[in-house]
């Protein structure tokens, strides 16, 4: 009796960011590097129901996910889909890496990169957090962000 | 990137740029720099304090987000060249393509600091009027937006060209910000219309530029304000990245070149804005 195949499945990316040229961008990135991609242009209009609803639709592996101004607001849609997407797994992009710094607690295991990124800074932090298990719930984040 | 896959657009906070037309000022009335003082100094220094701050936050964010996507499509490039034949040449002009219109939003947001820092001192920007074709001014902003965004962007003209004695490069940036403004402000798909006409009727030829777009519009109680720099309609100011500053640049241009600048917009039907400039000075 033939053994199932042990080829890891190829692990399904959600791609979000509020610029379409981005999205674009590490779509074809991580689809050269082996990744399965889903995308989704977002805004914060709506908060935390449409990114909510395009990761319990298609489940992925991971979700790299950008926190743009308004910084607080944007910061706290996160931490809603956090609440209620518990098993996901996160990079975060962002333009204000400082403020962010300050916004994430030392126990959350979220990989933070900074615009403008290296696209293998975007392969290396997923294959992290894809190598990893969250086991730190989000609401051990600090709540408190700046603003701006 | 013409030759990228498809994205799922979001739907955007549905809103446009709506409601009476806004009469603009003519060179020889009180200029709007000063009009544009007056406003941004009647709030208390804590709010404009405040304000600077989402300006400056908004302004860091635009060009940071424009760097990424020139890395960020460079590097793409690279990797595919790296990778050897078959080239995809289309793909490569599309990459190339993307890359221009990013340093092109990033010099326009650094070019209306600059404006901004004149204005703000009481200063008149400084014209370089010079003979200056609308017609391949507008050509030139359309095709370049055509290539890299997911709107139907129309010109409609019957002129081959019209020249004018105008500041290319400061007409040029407020097309620049008419276009851009309504395909952010759009729906993926929707059509975004540039027509050019002139007007013969009154005693010197004008020129006619309307960009009419199907987008979110403005808030009719924000429409008033829509020209103070920093201020944005407050359907997006919480959802939609910007800087305040683009319309209050391209009108101080546009008043500076004896013209007008009006908006119409109803929300969530779509905006047009309406640019008039007399071909002399």
């Amino acid at each position: 009796m033939a053994l199932p195949s042990s080829v890891p499945p190829v692990p399904l990316i959600a791609v979000m960011n509020s610029s379409a040229d981005l999205v674009r961008i590490l779509q074809t990135a991580l689809e050269d590097d082996g990744f399965r991609t889903v995308t989704l242009v977002s805004t914060i209009a709506g908060g935390a129901t449409g990114p909510l609803a395009f990761l319990r639709e298609h489940e992925p592996a991971a979700a790299v996910y950008s926190i743009s101004p308004p910084y607080r607001e944007s910061w706290a849609i996160l931490q809603a889909v956090r609440r209620q997407w518990q098993d996901g797994r996160y990079v975060i992009t962002t333009t204000n890496l400082g403020a962010l710094r300050v916004c994430v607690g030392p126990a959350d295991a979220l990989e933070l990169v900074g615009k403008p990124f290296d696209l293998e800074q975007i392969t290396q932090a997923l294959r992290r957090v894809l190598g990893e298990r969250h086991d730190a719930p989000a609401d051990t984040a600090l709540t408190v962000c700046p603003s701006g | 990137m013409t030759s990228l896959p498809p994205v799922t657009q979001q739907s955007p906070p549905s809103t446009a740029i709506s409601g009476p037309v806004t009469e603009g000022h003519g060179a020889a009335d009180a200029p709007v720099w000063e009009e544009a003082l007056a406003l941004h100094s009647a709030p208390p220094a804590a709010a404009t304090s405040q304000w600077m701050h989402t300006f400056i936050a908004a302004a860091a964010h635009d060009l940071k987000n424009e760097m990424a996507v020139v890395r960020g499509t460079s590097q793409l490039l690279e990797r595919r060249m790296r990778r050897g034949p078959p080239l995809d040449v289309d793909w490569f002009l599309g990459g190339l393509a993307l890359i221009q219109c990013s340093t092109t939003k990033m010099h326009t947001l650094v070019e209306e600091f600059f404006d901004l820092s004149r204005v703000e001192s009481g200063q008149p920007l400084q014209l370089n009027r010079q003979p200056t074709d609308l017609v391949a001014l507008a050509r030139a902003c359309v095709e370049e937006f055509a290539r890299t965004t997911p709107q139907a962007l129309i010109l409609a003209t019957t002129l081959d060209s019209l020249v004018g004695d105008w500041d290319a490069a400061r007409l040029e940036r407020v097309l620049t910000n008419l276009v851009s403004n309504a395909i952010k402000y759009s729906a993926a798909g929707s059509a975004i219309r540039v027509e050019i006409a002139v007007d013969a009727t009154g005693r010197r030829d004008v020129a006619v530029v309307r960009v009419q777009d199907e987008g979110v519009g403005i808030p009719a109680h924000d429409l008033p304000h829509i020209f103070t720099p920093f201020y944005r309609g407050s359907n997006v100011v919480d959802r939609v990245d910007g800087t305040g500053i683009g319309l209050f640049g391209a009108r101080a241009i546009v008043e500076q070149l004896g013209g007008t600048l009006d908006l119409q917009s109803t929300e969530a039907v779509g905006t047009t804005v309406t640019l008039r400039l007399p071909l002399t000075a």
